[in-house]
């Protein structure tokens, strides 16, 4: 896969990740749960700045960066904190998948920035009531 | 508590099954990303195991290093065993991968997230036992760094996805770091 592809794939991502963490901000209490609306909201924030970010490597490679979907498949229904938090921890989870992915489909600097989002989501995934892993992102060895 | 000493023992003729043979599944939201395990510019991940070996070389020596650390922390300050325990588990599962030991860490791996779940307590820690933390989690932050060096260096792909995961795992531990509390030296407050 040509890394302009690679970059592509990531960027889907980080498109389908930055909406589905709108819906679940909509779905949250400031008030009610400042804890996970401080933490929904910082990881839409990270989230638009690592899209943004791929959207300008892709652009330096001299590619148009993909379009994000008019919509995405959201979660069912949000009950409450914990229903909002646990989508949250999936999308994190998905996300580290994928730039993990993009670690092996990459070299020199765009595979140390996927090294950093990797991390990043990972500790992320902690303040989604997520729990240390073995190994994050890496399916094959550690989620089984 | 008593550190169990592991025998870790070398086996680089199995590191190929570390790197020819690794199917790393990832799938981004809404993306079928398949199983590609070509490496940078097109080459075959299981042709290029042999330039990788010195880096794993040198990854095992250090992790070999923070195992002895942990086990003199762990001997020394039983109280800290909550977080020695944790990180000698978590250390000896990658030194195991790195060694091509994995058929048995696909086992283990769910046994360890289940017993992870939930909040980890915070216990308070006294200050001859904060020195202690302090010393550990500046080992743990070179070795994320030493990991996350190597993942950029490797060659293979796989070893590469590989290595980052392994750096963002200790990233995970050191934002759980317990924080020293105010104590005296004899643990009153």
């Amino acid at each position: 896969m040509s890394p302009v592809a690679a970059l592509q794939t990531a960027l889907e991502a980080e498109h389908a990740a930055l909406y589905l963490h709108g819906v679940l901000g909509a779905r949250t209490s400031a008030a009610g749960a400042p804890a996970l609306f401080r933490a929904v909201s910082a990881a839409y924030d990270a989230h638009r700045g690592q899209r943004d970010a791929l959207r300008r490597e892709i652009e330096d490679l001299g590619a148009e960066p993909v379009a994000a979907a008019p919509a995405y498949e959201a979660p069912g229904a949000l009950g409450g904190p914990s229903a909002v938090a646990a989508a949250a921890l999936e999308v994190e989870r998905a996300v580290a998948r994928t730039y993990a992915w993009l670690v092996t489909q990459s070299s020199g600097e765009t595979r140390r920035r996927a090294i950093g989002a990797l991390t990043q989501t990972a500790v992320r995934e902690l303040s989604f009531r997520g729990a240390p892993e073995m190994l994050p992102g890496a399916d094959e060895f550690a989620n089984r | 508590m008593c550190v169990e000493r592991r025998t870790y023992a070398t086996r680089r003729a199995s590191l190929g099954g570390v790197l020819g043979g690794a199917v790393v599944v990832l799938a981004g939201t809404g993306c079928d990303l398949g199983r590609d395990l070509r490496g940078p510019a097109g080459q075959d991940v299981a042709a290029s195991p042999g330039a990788d070996v010195a880096l794993v070389d040198g990854l095992r020596s250090e992790f070999l290093g923070v195992l002895g650390l942990l086990e003199r922390t762990a001997t020394a300050h039983p109280g800290l065993s909550d977080v020695t325990a944790r990180l000698v588990e978590l250390h000896g599962h990658h030194l195991e991968l790195l060694e091509g030991a994995g058929e048995d860490s696909a086992d283990n791996a769910e046994e360890d997230r289940e017993q992870g779940q939930g909040e980890v307590a915070e216990q308070p820690v006294r200050a001859v036992e904060a020195r202690a933390l302090h010393a550990l989690r500046s080992r743990e932050r070179r070795l994320q760094k030493r990991l996350a060096d190597a993942a950029v260096a490797a060659e293979s792909g796989a070893l590469a996805g590989l290595l980052a995961s392994m750096s963002a795992a200790v990233a995970q531990q050191l934002a759980r770091w317990p924080r020293a509390s105010r104590t005296t030296s004899d643990g009153a407050r």
